[in-house]
């Protein structure tokens, strides 16, 4: 479709009312063209205003969904369920609210799981001649309001997050890691990582360039914590390791993410 | 309900469900469940198939907080979109087509949609109503019936008897032309 096509499309793709193939080419050249995205943003704010209603929702429908929630809790086993009912929701709905394009995110996880591991797993292997390299482990800085301080750099439109899941455990591991171009990051929301024994502690790692990296102690019962980032990080892990750091992942990785 | 989560914003709220506190849900709920509920049903003509759509509606929001981007727009927004979308497949789903045509056509017999909003602030209401009722009748009826009536604009083209590329264009003309008007609205959005 060319330019023009697209552009007469963009009134009746904002009202749902364009078939799926439409919406498709609709939504790949959304990714390229910054005013036809302003264009579907303002039709959008006129169908919300429309579609704006001040009426009461129906008694009885919130605990319905508060018992759905607990449900998730308790009666699924582990977090790769709920990535894999909300990778199946991402692939029927190629396209969120906003009309942005949805990129299929947890596709190719298994892919990257894989191939970490087998970083991992041979940075292990060095992990004497690493050790000469990397002397001191530092910290992360545990911050009160660093929640806040995610909230306000989530505002930015620049900044870039990226979700750190469990893959393998049986508890909801996730943690949230918010980051802005100055490479000022913040680990928060972090649950499901338990607090460990006193001679343990979390441990943040990044794939950068190839090279695992720490980013940081988290402690033994992780706080939301400030981090420092550089913009060659792609992927990000959680790991428990014994007091003190290693320079180099020596367990299992109990939570990851990759920058899309 | 705590007095915190009462005051504290909607895009820190969703910042809240991204760590798991229900209570941040149960709050955004009680800001948006009444509106998210009225559009379904306004598409759907049905309590049951909308309550359906809020639960999904707010379900998703609980599962995936990071959809919500607050750059591009108010939580209300988002949710409003996220509703229409989601009422729209439900309406082109088989099953629901029959009842539909039946509607349809006593609808357009009896000369077409009537706006009747609910907009939780008057002033907003009115403006969208004087924004809608201030367009030409061939611009506003493809609008209301691709929104409020869920139809794609070929069907919509059928129902009016337009080649569908006029459709296309009456409904983009005039979704700019209403947001023209709504400028000063804009200001007023659904956060409360």
């Amino acid at each position: 479709m060319t330019h023009a096509e697209i552009e007469e499309l963009l009134g009746a793709y904002a009202l749902d009312a364009v078939d799926a193939h439409e919406a498709l080419a609709v939504e790949e050249h959304l990714a390229t063209c910054p005013r036809c995205r302003a264009e579907v943003a303002a039709h959008r704010e006129v169908a919300a205003l429309l579609g704006n209603s001040g009426g009461e929702a129906p008694e009885g429908l919130w605990s319905r969904i508060a018992s759905e929630i607990d449900l998730e809790f308790r009666g699924r086993p582990s977090l790769p369920d709920i990535s894999s009912a909300r990778r199946a929701r991402a692939a029927t709905s190629a396209r969120d609210g906003n009309g942005r394009r949805v990129l299929p995110l947890a596709l190719s996880l298994g892919a990257i799981a894989a191939a970490l591991a087998l970083v991992v797993a041979l940075l292990s292997a060095k992990v004497g001649s690493l050790d000469s390299q990397v002397r001191t482990i530092s910290s992360a800085v545990a911050l009160n309001g660093a929640a806040e301080q995610a909230a306000l750099a989530a505002t930015d439109p620049r900044h870039r997050s990226v979700l750190l899941t469990s893959r393998t455990g049986t508890d909801l591991t996730r943690a949230l890691l918010v980051m802005l171009p100055s490479g000022q990051a913040y680990l928060v929301a972090q649950s499901g990582l338990t607090a460990l024994a006193g001679d343990r502690t979390y441990q943040l790692w990044a794939l950068a360039s190839g090279r695992v990296v720490s980013l940081g102690l988290l402690g033994r019962a992780p706080k939301d914590v400030a981090v420092q980032v550089t913009s060659n990080m792609t992927e990000f892990m959680v790991t428990a390791e014994p007091l003190g750091g290693t320079s180099a992942p020596t367990t299992p990785v109990l939570a990851q993410g990759s920058l899309q | 309900m705590r007095p915190d989560l009462q005051s504290a914003s909607d895009a820190n709220l969703v910042m809240a469900i991204a760590r798991y506190h229900e209570d941040a849900l149960a709050e955004l709920y009680r800001r948006h469940a009444g509106a998210v509920f009225g559009l379904a049903r306004r598409v759907l003509w049905d309590a049951a198939l909308a309550e359906e759509v809020v639960q999904e509606v707010f379900l998703r929001l609980w599962s995936a907080p990071e959809r919500y981007d607050p750059e591009r727009g108010t939580l209300r927004s988002f949710l409003l979109a996220q509703t229409h979308g989601k009422a729209v497949d439900q309406l082109r789903s088989e099953s629901s087509r029959r009842e539909r045509e039946a509607r349809d056509a006593s609808t357009l017999a009896g000369g077409g949609y009537d706006v009747e909003l609910e907009v939780f602030d008057l002033t907003v209401a009115e403006q969208v109503r004087d924004a809608l009722g201030g367009l030409p009748d061939d611009q506003r009826r493809p609008i209301e019936l691709a929104y409020f009536g869920g139809h794609s604009y070929r069907e919509v083209a059928v129902m009016l008897g337009e080649p569908e590329g006029t459709v296309k264009s009456r409904i983009r003309a005039g979704l700019g032309r209403m947001h023209g008007h709504l400028a000063p609205a804009m200001g007023v959005r659904g956060d409360e």
